[in-house]
């Protein structure tokens, strides 16, 4: 088979895997390690094929292989992840995703996982901690490189076992352009780890710009052993694509093909089927039967396939059990029977049962002695399952000719399997538990019990006192109808109420329905039923039972001597009745003027007549001059003030959110974080100088909301107030390699809306002064904001500053915007 | 991304603000950096699990020399300290449209990260 190239194989490994074909990409892997030990491709995706195949230790081995070539390895961290899931070892889990997460701050479901794994672990208070070296890693990736070097050097100075934050350090001091502080901190992650990739990496391009070209190209090996097709070396220096060449093979690397065992394809065999008659056993010990044992011969029809080692038998049952280690030996069921054998019990000797005078076998149960001992026959299989005493009765006539058959085929009976059972095991199955119920003398169910009632259950004994069966044979209706014994019409009828009458017997007595059964139990328990004049709730607060009294509309119920003829509903209106007299009796303040609710909810026309009779202007003016009476300045004088303890205590209030208090603990918490005058009066200072350099004015106020709005500032051409173009232009002149003083010129420029100026100071600052890139950018991007005309040359500016940085991603977009505004803007031209 | 937090600095009241993600990353900072950036970006963190359990966007807190306002949005938390007499209201106002235009970027370049 010709040899591939190790990128072929790393992507058919892949492919196998996201194909499911898990064992080819193990093989494929191997392969791959077969010819590059040390490539981590490889180990990581062999840990993720192994992983899927459910072989976690393998997995664990190759990922930990994987991250010891790459600290960095985040698919390493995540298969470790998974295995300590898989484990239920959250903690451990939770610590791989974390690190995981940290080198890839960006990857959302590192984020979730961590975040789901942190409150599995911790509960409720379990949280995504953005950590330094999280930090770190989101400095790295967004080019602050000077904040990452610090993220990760707090890091460190915590964790000093933190290869990976290391080699981050080492990357951030390395696109700093700190040569020797990244070569010392390579040293120290080698250190740590030998066959970091990355550091070697990185150490091979530092020495090559130190001059130091035999060093790197040392560490140039074994960074192709690591990488041997230069790939991640590429994908590392990426910010410098010239140097990658040096990492790059001088020709691509080739897998060599594994010899692997050849396998032929097996032949048809055409002979004639072969003769699955059992062969006699051999009485020969099995420690020796496989060598007296004469090789069975398989008929084959074509004899040139006698050599073909697919035709060689399979080794019997006996050949394995010989052949099993000792140590096995105790697995198994091979295993239990040689335990029973230790505890005593014979083995099963199917030829015994050939000979009917050698007495009972010893697994035959025998419950009392005087039992007749005959040899239960092997072969007794009763028709239903039967108690256990039952099969250890003698059979009446041993079966003469199977015990062969069972020394044949070797099969063991239900009397063996049952003596061979632990006395005192577990109940298993329905069988035995109906046994057990036996043993404590339940009967067994019986269906023609069950039309009886509850009541009538049969006791604990039912063989001495049966119970009579009831007849549940349907009558023959039809026979009778023909005999002319009965018309149809009466079967029916009759029919029916004995079917009632048997629905009515088959409910059991004791067991309430509904809630009329309910109210009865109720009854029987000497419960008094509802009654509204037994209840002291004053008539107004009856609304409810009111609305049903039709005590306005029929006065003539109240009258108490017809009250026990009529209806209960009459009755509780005359209750009602009773009750208001009595109410009135007690002195109730102007009840009599004002309506009963009964008589509104009683009938709609009798309470638009009530209300129509209701003066509700007069009750106003009532009411207002009642209240103008009182002297309320006197009753305020009159009325002590109650402390509000006493008023908390007299009326406690229901317990409400307290966002005041819940405010105060937001803000002490938020103080103790550090926000306090310190960090307000540290903002102040940063605001000024952000004024003081021009970049903000700082003096609008909030308060007119028309005049503030918080949208981009429209251009303006001209000289914008404050901006003394002329002197900024003079400082340049004065100054034409200032930076600085070419930068502040740029930005007014800008702000003056003249942005086709302002970009060529922008271009100047891209080549001349490449530590003025991210004012450079900020300027940049204020003129695709406020100069749409001269956005496509911005963009393009943009996409070579972060081309220049290494960041390939946004260089593109910036192009492509680049593209795509002058593509908008001759479109808008033309139209 | 920065400059849309510098118009905000414009306002006078205003001291600093910091743009952070749902979980409290820095997306952008203006007028703050380093380790207080992120105590600003924890401490809009802190208040967001205030005001959300609430049901509400917008939330702010008293502190010693300012005021701590946050504004939660569907993909970003914008956090500003203001002085003390920072009136909340109109700064609510203008801290929804730096957050919509922050939001904009977002999702127009697909990194927040400039």
């Amino acid at each position: 088979m010709p040899a591939l190239l190790l990128a072929e194989a790393v992507q058919q490994a892949q492919d196998a895997i996201s194909a499911g074909d898990y064992r080819r990409a193990v093989e494929t892997c191997r392969q791959v390690l077969h010819s590059y030990p040390d490539c981590v491709t490889a180990h990581r995706l062999l840990g993720e094929a192994y992983l899927e195949q459910r072989d976690e230790a393998a997995a664990e081995r190759a990922f930990t292989a994987a991250l010891q070539r790459d600290p960095q390895c985040v698919g390493a961290y995540v298969g470790l992840g998974l295995i300590a899931e898989a484990r239920r070892d959250s903690e451990a889990a939770l610590a791989y995703f974390q690190a995981a997460w940290e080198i890839a701050p960006t990857r959302g479901d590192l984020r979730e996982r961590v975040v789901r794994l942190a409150r599995d672990t911790y509960g409720p208070e379990g949280r995504l901690q953005l950590t330094r070296a999280a930090l770190g890693s989101i400095h790295y990736h967004a080019g602050r490189w000077g904040r990452a070097v610090s993220e990760c050097a707090a890091v460190l100075a915590e964790y000093p076992g933190r290869v990976d934050v290391r080699l981050r350090l080492a990357e951030a001091l390395w696109r700093r352009g700190e040569w020797e502080r990244a070569a010392a901190t390579c040293r120290a992650v080698l250190e740590q780890s030998p066959g970091a990739f990355g550091a070697l990496v990185l150490l091979a391009d530092i020495e090559r710009r130190l001059g130091n070209d035999e060093e790197a190209a040392k560490l140039r090996e074994h960074v192709q052993a690591a990488d041997p097709d230069g790939s991640r070396a590429a994908e590392l220096l990426a910010a410098v694509p010239d140097r990658v060449d040096f990492f790059l093979p001088a020709e691509p690397p080739v897998v060599e093909e594994v010899a692997e065992p050849t396998v032929d394809v097996e032949r048809p065999r055409i002979g004639p089927a072969p003769d699955f008659t059992a062969p006699e056993i051999d009485e020969t010990p099995a420690t020796t039967w496989q060598a007296a044992a004469p090789e069975p011969v398989i008929p084959v029809e074509d004899a040139a396939d006698a050599a073909d080692p697919f035709d060689v038998p399979l080794p019997s049952d006996q050949e394995l059990e010989a052949a099993r280690p000792d140590s096995l030996s105790t697995a198994g069921y091979t295993g239990l029977l040689r335990s029973l054998e230790d505890s005593g019990i014979e083995p099963f000797d199917a030829a015994a049962f050939g000979d009917s005078d050698a007495g009972p076998p010893p697994w035959v149960l025998e419950p009392e002695e005087s039992a007749p001992a005959e040899p239960e026959p092997a072969f007794s299989e009763p028709a239903e399952p039967e108690p256990l005493a039952a099969a250890a009765a003698p059979a009446a006539e041993p079966a003469e000719e199977e015990p062969d058959l069972a020394a044949l085929l070797g099969i063991s009976s239900d009397q063996e399997i049952e003596a061979a059972r632990p006395d005192d095991g577990p109940l298993s199955g329905y069988t035995t538990i109906l046994r057990s119920l036996e043993d404590t003398g339940l009967a067994p169910f019986d269906p023609g019990l069950t039309a009886e009632p509850a009541a009538a259950l049969p006791d604990e004994t039912p063989e001495e006192t049966p119970e009579p069966e009831r007849d549940l044979v349907v009558p023959d209706v039809a026979a009778e109808i023909d005999a002319g014994e009965t018309t149809a019409g009466e079967v029916l009828a009759g029919d029916w109420d004995s079917i009632d009458r048997e629905i009515l017997e088959a409910i059991p007595g004791e067991m309430p329905r509904g809630y009329t059964d309910e109210l009865r139990s109720l009854d029987a328990a000497g419960v008094e039923p509802f009654t509204f004049d037994e209840e002291e709730i004053p008539f107004f607060q009856r609304t409810r039972q009111d609305d049903v009294l039709p005590v306005a509309e029929e006065p003539a119920v109240a009258e108490k001597g017809s009250v026990a003829e009529e209806s209960p509903v009459a009755e509780e209106a005359a209750d009602t009745e009773a009750e208001i007299e009595s109410l009135e009796a007690a002195d109730l303040p102007a009840e009599a003027d004002v309506p009963a609710p009964a008589a509104d909810a009683a009938d709609e026309s009798a309470e638009a007549m009530l209300l129509d009779e209701v003066d509700l202007a007069g009750l106003e003016e009532e009411v207002e001059s009642t209240l103008a009476e009182v002297d309320t300045a006197g009753l305020e004088d009159e009325v002590e003030p109650v402390p509000a303890e006493t008023v908390v205590d007299e009326a406690p209030a229901l317990p409400e959110y307290d966002e005041a208090g819940d405010a105060a603990a937001v803000s002490s918490a938020i103080e103790r974080l550090g926000v306090g005058p310190d960090l307000v009066e540290r903002a102040r200072d940063a605001k000024e100088e952000l004024i003081a350099s021009g970049r903000i004015t700082g003096d609008q106020p909030l308060e007119p909301a028309a005049e503030t709005a918080a949208a981009p500032v429209e251009p303006e051409t001209g000289e914008p107030e404050g901006v003394d173009l002329a002197a900024l232009e003079g400082a340049v002149r004065e100054h034409p390699e200032s930076s600085e003083a070419r930068l502040a010129l740029a930005e007014g420029l800008v702000e003056a809306g003249q942005a086709e100026t302002a970009l060529e100071h922008y271009q100047w600052l891209y080549r001349h002064a490449p530590d003025q890139s991210e004012a450079v950018i900020r300027g940049l991007i204020r003129i695709t904001e406020l100069a749409p005309e001269s956005a496509p040359a911005a963009h393009r500016l943009l996409g070579a500053i972060y081309r220049k940085r290494g960041d390939v991603h946004l260089a593109s977009r910036h192009y492509g915007l680049a593209v795509s505004r002058a593509q908008g803007r001759r479109g808008e031209r033309r139209g | 991304m920065e400059n849309y937090l510098l118009d905000l600095l414009e306002y006078r009241d205003v001291l600093a603000v910091v743009a952070t993600t749902a979980d409290g990353l820095i997306v952008a900072t203006a007028g703050l950096n380093g380790d207080d950036a992120e105590v600003l970006a924890a401490s809009g963190s802190a208040l967001a699990q205030h005001v959300v359990q609430q049901g509400e966007r917008y939330g702010s807190v008293t502190v010693q020399g300012g005021v701590l306002h946050l504004l939660v949005g569907d993909e970003l938390m914008l956090v500003a300290l203001t002085d003390p007499a920072a009136p909340g209201e109109r700064l609510v106002d203008v801290m929804d449209g730096v957050l919509t235009q922050l939001a904009q970027v977002i999702r127009d370049d697909g990194s927040a990260i400039e």
